[in-house]
């Protein structure tokens, strides 16, 4: 044991390669990695090619079936209130789905590291002072913001704004899912840079006349690295939850139908109250799959990588 | 039909209970600890040894010898994946491993209490320190609630604690107070041995010295019987009348204190000895033990300590050495010393030297 | 109590309250375009318009002016007139809407914290056991499901399909004069939502805890309680559970401040007149001045349950408390 200690170096980077190799190996040996992972690997599949699976997205000019058809051999799954097919809305779903959510997680992850990282290293008034911000924010109560800030970001940047060819609408989802959630891995990033600092005065050869600056990244990044990756992808499962609570109360793109959109048509529509299963059952299967697996593998990263969890006796 | 037996201050003793018996006799004690990666750890192999009513034993060793697994693993006190596979704790007589949980809950703390290092963590932070007292008066030898509040005020006043502390929370007592609260605690049931482990450890030079006094003070005026795991040489030679020195997982050397800490046998006992600044000779430069213990999980063949032993022999790599008991009442594990004489083969000079 | 304790986090709660009422002014007084947020409405007629933006001072400067008379209608509690409510005060609109929501959310937190803290224990305490394969499993399904998706399966199930409960509202029209029939009529409609709900929070009271109690069985305390003899059960109770419940309390607090936010969507699946569907409402008529209101009550009793955190935390950890 002690042989093994002292042989690992306290914070050098080991090579990424072989991190990522052993990280895979370790999150398959455990059981809801796997399973975590496959579900993934098929939804990933599903947004990255829709159109081969599918065909292109429907809309209310290419609609093929009939009004609120239930499963047959020409819908599988079914038709809408608009004759759309809901296999065809599925599959896309998931990519515009997934999108949302992996941009709400970049910004997230970009704000709660950078501010956890300057908030754990430089410490004093400026840690106090960032702190504080990450308390008012985690109050915000997400979809209330989300609500009153949609209209606000409308009015400045435009209805019709694109960026990578999202709509504003959308936008403003990826951005108050960012705003609300910044501050949870903020946190969870700082609490870790804390204690690589206090190894790092053990070793303070090492860091000697070295700037602050590169201290941060040299040093203090590659040691929360494996934080951040497991604090993304628990962000992404969130991201992709509130995505489809505020899309279904009325902020999403009808003209980019995300699994909570469709939901929302669904409600809109009265599925629930007309029998109409084959509308609710499979948006809503994916967003419990997606949501899921993503939980799964963030734990299991979480207890492979996060020093704390992995030291549970 | 069992007969009631009683031992020490006419205490009750287990069902099937030998008073002839040692107090406690532990043979062949194998502890092993299942890795993540599935593969069996020995981290305990083959200990023996023996401890009598009234008497100290000290335990030392460096750090992972397998001081604390081998106290834990007396009432199946193992953490996570540890279980005892192999040998036998006899107390009383009355063999320990093979009993289940229900039937071991009667020996704990009523007949092996332990003195946890670092009692900020060993005691309920939410609880008050009394009540922590109490509660296995209460529960475990069936007195009413204001008996054992009573009794747990007695025990605080033994350990030189006014009654009226009973009602602080650990975090409002001090080092040294908590650890004397630790050990009030565990002389709540009268229990027919205590384990110390590391119990000085974490204290300052001063409060360590008024606890080993406190312990002194309670094995005359208790007749306690001891079992003190430490790895401070100091504290043994100051409260022990044998001592066993470990060395990953197995018994080094083991007798009376007197003539180990005199006259060590064991080339591990010279280095562990030698290590430790001694105040009559003033300061030395202390010999460092160079390497590391060996890697439990691959064991090398042979004396576990060879690859760090000064005097190594072709033996020593293929073949566990066996224990020698000398007619002085030291026994070691060496083949640097044969069956029966325990006089070193070579010259014994060199390794005292 | 440590008297310094309470007020710094008194004065804590006061600076974010006052953040807040800052946040809310500069989204709809100094973002382009916000004036008209408060003073288009389309149920005015352009003189009631030019009279409401003369009270809200809207033609004078921005700060300090603006500001003062932002803050100082805030603090009193005047929070505007509703656009879809027909000049209604928001006051009123929200007041009246609250009741039901607590109904129903505060009935399902009581529940879930119950259930889940339970759950969450037995999982924990016996890792990997069976009630742990199943409880943790079930609970990481309904954590992973927003709220509309647990209830809009049970209308579908229980109401339109075997027709056992209402689908939707609070109430039947004209149902029932009596008080008891009222009483029944009412927890006839509770009950699809009020499972909903207590399903969704219960996932991840239960989550959490059980990894509160397989934090806390391995501190040093819970080896003292095996060593003293002490049965499991015992140990369980008064050992492991009350120390991992100290985290759980900041944790069910500022939960309980979301009971007034809500299940926003699942109000709306099932119609429940609460916040909810009073916030979808808003939001479709474009009711800047009740949206503005609701979030106001919302994050401030957010706050105000943090602060209840802190307090009760500080009374049940004495290391805290002293």
């Amino acid at each position: 044991m002690t042989a093994a200690h002292a042989g690992r170096s306290a914070h050098r980077a080991p090579e990424p390669l072989r991190r990522a190799a052993s990280l895979v190996g370790n999150l398959l040996s455990r059981g809801d990695g796997i399973v975590g992972l496959a579900i993934l690997l098929v939804f990933g599949l599903l947004a990255l090619f829709p159109d081969v699976f599918v065909g292109p997205l429907e809309d209310i000019t290419t609609v093929t079936g009939m009004r609120l058809h239930a499963p047959g051999l020409g819908h599988l799954l079914g038709t809408d209130e608009l004759g759309r097919d809901i296999l065809n809305l599925t599959v896309h779903g998931a990519r515009i789905s997934m999108a949302i959510g992996l941009m709400a997680t970049v910004i997230t992850i970009l704000l709660g590291a950078v501010i956890g990282v300057i908030a754990g290293f430089v410490g004093g008034t400026t840690d106090a002072l960032l702190m504080r911000l990450c308390d008012f924010f985690l109050v915000l109560p997400t979809v209330v913001l989300a609500l009153i800030l949609a209209p606000v970001i409308l009015d400045v940047v435009g209805a019709d704004a694109e960026l990578f060819g999202i709509r504003a609408t959308l936008l403003v989802i990826v951005v108050v899912i960012g705003l609300t959630s910044w501050a949870t891995t903020a946190r969870v990033i700082r609490s870790q840079v804390l204690s690589v600092k206090e190894r790092m005065f053990v070793d303070r050869a090492r860091v000697i006349g070295a700037g602050p600056g590169w201290i941060m990244v040299r040093h203090i990044l590659p040691n929360v690295v494996n934080l951040i990756v497991a604090q993304a992808v628990l962000t992404f499962a969130g991201a992709v939850f509130t995505e489809t609570t505020l899309s279904f109360i009325g902020l999403g793109d009808s003209s980019a139908p995300s699994w909570g959109q469709v939901l929302s048509s669904a409600q809109e529509a009265g599925a629930a109250g007309l029998g109409a299963s084959w509308y609710i059952i499979p948006p809503a299967t994916c967003v419990v799959l997606v949501v899921l697996a993503f939980t799964l593998v963030g734990n299991a990263l979480d207890d492979v990588l996060n020093p704390k969890s992995a030291g549970r006796r | 039909m069992t007969t009631e037996v009683r031992g020490r201050l006419g205490r009750l003793l287990p069902d099937g209970a030998d008073p002839t018996a040692p107090l406690l006799e532990v043979r062949d004690l194998a502890v092993r600890f299942r890795t993540p990666s599935g593969a069996s750890v020995r981290a305990v192999g083959g200990m023996s040894f023996r401890l009598d009513a009234g008497e100290a034993m000290g335990i030392a060793g460096e750090s992972g010898c397998g001081k604390t697994t081998t106290a834990l693993s007396l009432v199946h006190l193992l953490p996570g994946t540890g279980r005892v596979s192999a040998g036998s704790v006899k107390l009383f007589g009355i063999d320990l491993v093979p009993l289940t949980e229900r039937q071991l809950a009667r020996y704990r703390w009523r007949e092996i209490s332990m003195v946890f290092q670092g009692a900020m963590n060993a005691l309920n932070p939410v609880q008050r320190v009394g009540d922590q007292i109490a509660e296995p008066i209460e529960v475990r030898l069936g007195q009413s609630r204001d008996a054992s509040r009573k009794r747990a005020g007695e025990l605080l006043e033994l350990v030189g604690i006014p009654r009226q502390r009973a009602s602080a929370y650990p975090h409002e007592l001090s080092g040294g107070m908590r650890q004397r609260a630790m050990i009030a605690m565990a002389l709540a049931c009268d229990p027919a041995v205590v384990i110390g482990d590391e119990p000085t450890t974490a204290l300052d030079v001063m409060v360590q010295a008024q606890i080993l006094q406190l312990l002194e003070r309670l094995r005359r005026e208790l007749g306690l019987s001891l079992l003190l795991i430490t790895h401070d040489l100091s504290v043994i030679a100051e409260t022990c009348d044998r001592v066993m020195v470990m060395y990953a997982g197995r018994v080094a050397e083991e007798g009376p204190v007197s003539r180990v800490f005199t006259a060590p046998r064991h080339p591990y006992t010279v280095k562990l000895l030698s290590s430790f600044p001694d105040i009559r000779t003033g300061r030395r430069a202390l010999s460092m033990i160079p390497g590391s213990p060996p890697d439990l999980r691959t064991p090398p063949p042979g004396c576990l300590f060879a690859p760090r032993c000064e005097h190594a022999m072709p033996v020593c790599a293929v073949e566990t050495p066996p224990e020698i008991n000398s007619d002085d009442g030291v026994r070691v594990a060496c083949h640097l010393f044969t069956a029966g004489d325990a006089v070193r083969r070579d010259a014994a000079s060199e390794v005292k030297a | 109590m440590n008297v310094a304790y309470l007020v710094r986090k008194l004065a804590q709660a006061l600076v974010t309250i006052a953040a807040i009422v800052i946040l809310l002014f500069v989204l709809f007084r100094a973002m382009p375009g916000s004036p008209d947020r408060v003073s288009k409405n389309p149920n005015m007629t352009p003189a009631m318009q030019a009279a409401e933006r003369a009270r809200w001072g809207l033609d004078k400067p921005l700060v300090p002016d603006q500001l003062v008379a932002f803050i100082g209608s805030t603090v009193t509690g005047d929070l505007g007139t509703s656009i879809k409510f027909r000049g209604q005060p928001v006051t009123e609109v929200v007041g009246a809407a609250v009741g039901p929501t607590i109904l129903l959310v505060g009935l399902g937190e009581a529940i879930a914290i119950i259930v889940g803290l339970a759950l969450g224990a037995l999982s924990g305490w016996r890792r990997g056991g069976l009630v742990d394969r199943l409880g943790n499993g079930a609970s990481l399904v309904f954590y992973s499901m927003p709220y509309f998706v647990i209830g809009m399966p049970l209308i579908m199930v229980f109401a339109s399909g075997l027709g056992w409960f209402p689908t939707s509202g609070m109430t039947t029209p004209g149902a029932s004069a009596d008080p008891v029939g009222q009483v029944l009529d009412v927890a006839g409609h509770l009950v699809l939502p009020l499972t909903a709900v207590t399903l969704g929070l219960i996932g991840a009271y239960s989550i959490l805890m059980r990894s509160a109690i397989i934090e806390t069985r391995a501190e040093d305390y819970i080896t003292t309680a095996r060593a003293k003899g002490l049965t499991d059960a015992r140990i369980l109770r008064h050992h492991a559970f009350p120390n991992a419940l100290l985290p759980m309390v900041t944790f069910i607090a500022i939960n309980l401040g979301y009971v007034i936010a809500g299940a926003i969507t699942l109000e709306v699946v099932f119609s429940w007149p609460g916040l909810g569907t009073l916030t979808v409402a808003a939001l479709n008529a474009r009711d800047y001045p009740l949206l503005q209101g609701i979030f106001l009550l919302v994050s401030v009793s957010v706050v105000m349950f943090n602060l209840l955190a802190d307090f009760v935390y500080g009374a049940l950890d004495p290391r805290v408390r002293s």
